[in-house]
């Protein structure tokens, strides 16, 4: 069995370390049930995308590594194939075919490919079978996130290709029941044909000799976010803002931190997201929340180890999304010894149940519910921080923990859908 | 044995009639019609030749077997009506001019492609005799073509150019329109100016259609009493020298003049005082239509007639129609063709659902102002988006509302509000059984809210708006408030209803048992009972 691993876009981030943990768990879970596999990962081949670093882990378990080009190929030069040798897929034509052309075989010496999010902007040749890995569906619960209401926007166009590719999928994986349920609901994709596989999560070795200097001599509560909508900012700082009208004497800081959240505040000027919608209204929001504004301090987007210094460092974590897949900031902040502060909705609820988190919950869109978790977990740091899982049990969730779990849901996904 | 057989007749007209089969009008009808006719009444639908595809289509969508129904067609219609419909609502379905060129031409093309082949098939040894038939075949089909071409390019040029530039017009402009906002504009505009000149052509046009079809009951059926099942014709009751017998089902239009601002509102409450007026006989459905919409509205029109209020039936349950889980969701999978795409500005074609994968929360109507579909909308949107409840809401209106339009498009609901209009009644049956909860938020109905019935007789909770006309419902049948509290919700409380709705959705069996039980009580007076009065009224009246 070959097994292709296609990273379709210009991921680097999360999706890009998910992706590399799925080649590795399925190389790792399929040599554990003692199952020999081929693997192939395949990623574009664009200068200064990625380094040979990236790969190295892979390399070192046998996978291969193949760079390709994407490239668009007009429906019916492939349909007049499937006139010939594969009738059966004439009526899933499309009027265009990505192909992942790496030089070689485009990948057709897979067996099978895993496509690393759907983001596709066309299908794929109908006679290749593919498991597409979807994250979230944030657009049907935060719809602002894909653009202004009355325009028509291209997110929504691009969305409809989107859930094509996942429709069109063998199986589609996901880490979530919540996103699961997306799938079938949202997206239209057959029940049987949605598989949640185990969530996995790397838990890192704090290096304490890489220690900053602390950001704030005051203890803070690290606000981890970025500066899409979804993230909930305004309702957020209108709770900080009820809380600390009402504790004017809490020493406590809030230090902001993670991508683009440097738009919030004047550094960002020169970004060209700078006069974004969004950005400003935050911005607004801080300037006449006086009791926020104050204690308020943004540190941006930082490298991992900062990140881990400061996270180390903090009293409190808090993450107010209104949606989303779940947060690893939750688990690390817990790895670390921090407690959470955290809104609630569904991915949340079954993080918490996964990984046996206690945080202090809160409603994302009352702020008077986040002032309230406050009023009631502040008071109780030791308590929130006694009740955080050992370091054992997220060990327990690591991919190479998971990775024989990972695979048998996979290679049982495959018997079950894959002709 | 009868001496005579009994006769029901009835007209079917409409400025623009609506033929879907959850109209209430065209329900109520049906099931008048259905047990007179199974009892052996001769029931006549006279109708114009505009009008008769649809009364075949309302008849026979509700279950009515148009052979044991005679429709008098009487060739009244007004041609210009239809233009004018036409214009209104064009047709998406259309296929553009050149797809069914090419269509046509398609069996021809490939018996030309082999005869070419056999042509050019060529071997030293059949040389001879293909060279001279190719040649020929050549020379044929340049002439042939030549004067086919010449012939019907004089013939077709001129329509051919109207034809096309009207199409590339319309095109454009659907292009543009989705494209840039200031095109768009432009053309809602320019349908717009047209709108005034519209609103008083189109009533005057239905007038002289009600005349002439008045003066062709008159010649055809001069002395028969004809029932009219909605008052919207008024001109032909005046005109009609028979007696007439006019269900008037509610006057919502006067209820809410400002949301049917534009709706030729003035036009059919004009038609409504003419009908009543000139009525032999009225019918209500309910006590609270007749007193507070009939009589406080067109009094001194309607003092001194027999004015009778009959509820409509209900249904019942019908065991031999359930299905198994599974069956259900499978035949439910299979009318997904029917969804249709009511925003070609946010999705290419309409969503694709996995019935059975969510709880369906389903409202039969036709979307009008006062359907309060909006309220519906909000509360879905609150459970999906802030209670993360995994609901989808259908909808069988043809389209919606502007109100609702706006706030799906605004909210972004695409994919969770579904459209199915139009869909036959067994397929209704079907999205009845499939559905965890029907809510009926309308403000304003004639009399009792059937959907209610409907919903319950196959084992599925129902909502609905406490508005006057539920609560006779079950009042007439003396059912304590206490029963039936729970199950109504304020109408402009959409919190409220999203509280309710997720309450139902999580108490479902037993507030169905519950419903049952009152439906059970409620359903001692059936459609059977409520066609036999409806006959007996209209035979009252034609004695007196």
């Amino acid at each position: 069995l070959h097994i292709a691993v296609i990273l379709p876009e210009r991921y680097r981030g999360g999706t890009l370390r998910g992706a590399l943990n799925i080649t590795r768990m399925l190389a790792i879970g399929a040599a554990a049930c003692g199952q020999h596999i081929s693997l192939s990962f395949g990623h574009l081949d664009e200068p200064g995308l990625y380094t040979p670093e990236d790969f190295s882990e892979l390399r070192e378990l046998g996978v291969s590594v193949r760079p390709f080009r994407r490239e668009f190929v007009r429906g019916e030069l492939i349909n007049d194939l499937y006139q010939t040798w594969l009738p059966e897929h004439a009526h899933s034509s499309s009027p265009e075919y990505v192909v992942f052309n790496d030089g070689i075989s485009n990948f057709e010496d897979a067996d099978f490919w895993v496509l690393v999010s759907d983001r596709l902007q066309a299908c794929i040749p109908p006679h290749r079978p593919y498991a597409v890995v979807v994250y979230d569906y944030i657009q049907r619960y935060v719809p602002e996130i894909f653009g202004a209401p009355e325009a028509s926007d291209p997110n929504w166009h691009l969305y409809e290709q989107y859930a094509e590719v996942t429709r069109r999928a063998a199986f589609v994986m996901c880490t979530t029941e919540q996103t699961r349920r997306d799938c079938i609901t949202y997206v239209g994709v057959p029940g049987d044909q949605v598989v949640v596989f185990p969530m996995e999560f790397d838990l890192f070795e704090y290096d304490a000799s890489l220690e900053k200097k602390p950001v704030t001599k005051d203890p803070y509560i690290l606000w981890t976010t970025n500066s899409t909508e979804h993230k909930n900012h305004l309702r957020v700082i209108d709770g900080l803002e009820m809380y600390f009208a009402k504790h004017p004497d809490s020493p406590l800081k809030i230090i902001m931190s993670g991508v683009y959240t440097h738009l919030f505040s004047s550094q960002g000027k020169s970004d060209p997201h700078y006069e974004l919608d969004w950005p400003r209204k935050v911005r607004e929001k801080i300037r006449t929340s006086t009791e926020v504004k104050q204690r308020l301090k943004i540190i941006g987007n930082v490298s991992d180890a900062e990140y881990s210094s400061v996270l180390k460092q903090a009293s409190w974590l808090l993450h107010g999304a209104l949606y989303d897949n779940g947060t690893f900031s939750l688990i690390e902040a817990a790895a670390l010894g921090v407690p959470s502060i955290s809104s609630k909705y569904p991915a949340i609820v079954e993080e918490c149940r996964n990984f046996k988190l206690q945080p202090a919950l809160f409603d994302p869109y009352d702020p008077k519910s986040l002032e309230y978790a406050l009023v009631e977990a502040l008071p109780k740091h030791a308590e929130y921080r006694s009740r955080l899982p050992t370091r054992q049990h997220l060990t327990a969730r690591n991919y190479k923990s998971l990775a024989p779990e990972y695979w048998t849901t996979f290679r049982r996904s495959m018997e079950r859908l894959v002709a | 044995m009868k001496q005579a057989k009994e006769r029901f007749d009835v007209a079917y007209l409409g400025l623009w009639p609506i033929t879907h089969k959850s109209e209430g009008l065209n329900v109520l009808l049906c099931d008048t019609i259905k047990p007179l006719v199974d009892d052996g009444v001769q029931v006549v639908v006279h109708t114009t030749d505009r009008h008769h595809h649809r009364v075949a289509l309302a008849l026979e969508g509700n279950g009515v077997d148009l052979r044991k129904v005679r429709v008098e067609t009487h060739r009244v219609g007004s041609i210009g009506l239809e233009w004018i419909r036409a214009w209104r609502f064009p047709s998406r379905e259309g296929r553009s001019l050149f797809a069914r060129i090419k269509s046509r031409l398609a069996p021809t093309a490939r018996w030309a492609t082999d005869v070419a082949i056999w042509l050019l098939d060529m071997t030293l040894a059949n040389a001879l005799v293909k060279i001279p038939a190719l040649v020929l075949f050549a020379v044929f089909g340049m002439i042939a073509g030549s004067v086919t071409a010449l012939l019907a390019g004089i013939a077709l040029l001129p329509l051919a150019l109207v034809y096309l530039a009207s199409n590339v017009a319309i095109r454009t402009l659907n292009a543009l329109k989705r494209r840039f906002r200031v095109a768009h504009q432009l053309y809602v505009l320019s349908k717009r100016a047209a709108r005034p000149a519209i609103a008083r052509i189109v009533p005057e046009l239905y007038r002289l259609e009600q005349e002439r079809f008045a003066r062709a009951l008159n010649r055809k059926a001069p002395d028969r009493l004809i029932f009219f099942f909605s008052a919207f014709e008024g001109h032909v009751v005046k005109m009609l020298k028979s007696r007439a017998v006019v269900a008037f089902p509610d006057a919502v239009t006067a209820l809410f003049p400002t949301r049917f601002a534009g709706y030729l509102a003035s036009h059919s409450l004009n038609s409504m005082s003419l009908a009543v007026e000139h009525a032999s006989g009225l019918v209500c459905y309910s006590k609270f239509v007749r007193d507070q919409q009939l009589v406080r509205l067109f009094g001194p029109l309607v003092s001194g007639k027999p004015v009778e209020v009959i509820p409509q039936g209900y249904f019942v349950s019908d065991v031999r129609r359930q299905r198994s889980r599974c069956e259900l969701v499978a035949a439910l999978n299979k009318q997904t063709f029917r969804l249709k795409n009511v925003f070609p500005t946010l999705l290419r074609k309409p969503p694709v659902v996995q019935f059975g994968e969510f709880d369906l929360i389903l409202y039969p109507t036709i979307d009008r102002p006062h359907k309060n579909t909006t309220t519906l909308v909000r509360a879905v949107e609150h459970l999906i988006r802030r209670r993360h409840r995994n609901v989808k809401l259908l909808l069988t209106t043809p389209a919606p509302t502007e109100d609702v339009m706006k706030l799906i498009t605004s909210r972004r609901l695409q994919y969770d509000v579904l459209f199915m209009p139009s869909v036959p009644i067994d397929t209704l049956d079907l999205l009845f059984q499939g559905a965890s909860l029907m809510v009926h938020p309308s403000l304003a109905e004639g009399g009792d809210i059937f959907n209610f019935s409907r919903a319950v007789s196959v084992g599925v909770p129902a909502l609905m708006a406490n508005v006057p006309v539920a609560r006779e419902m079950f009042e007439r049948e003396g059912i304590a408030e206490s029963v039936y509290r729970d199950w109504l919700f304020s109408p402009i409380e959409w919190e409220d209803l999203a509280d309710k709705m997720e309450w139902a959705l999580d108490e479902s069996a037993g507030l169905v048992e519950q419903q049952r039980a009152t439906l059970e009580k409620l359903a001692t007076y059936d459609f059977r009972q409520m066609a036999r009065r409806y006959h007996q009224f209209c035979m009252k009246v034609a004695s007196t």
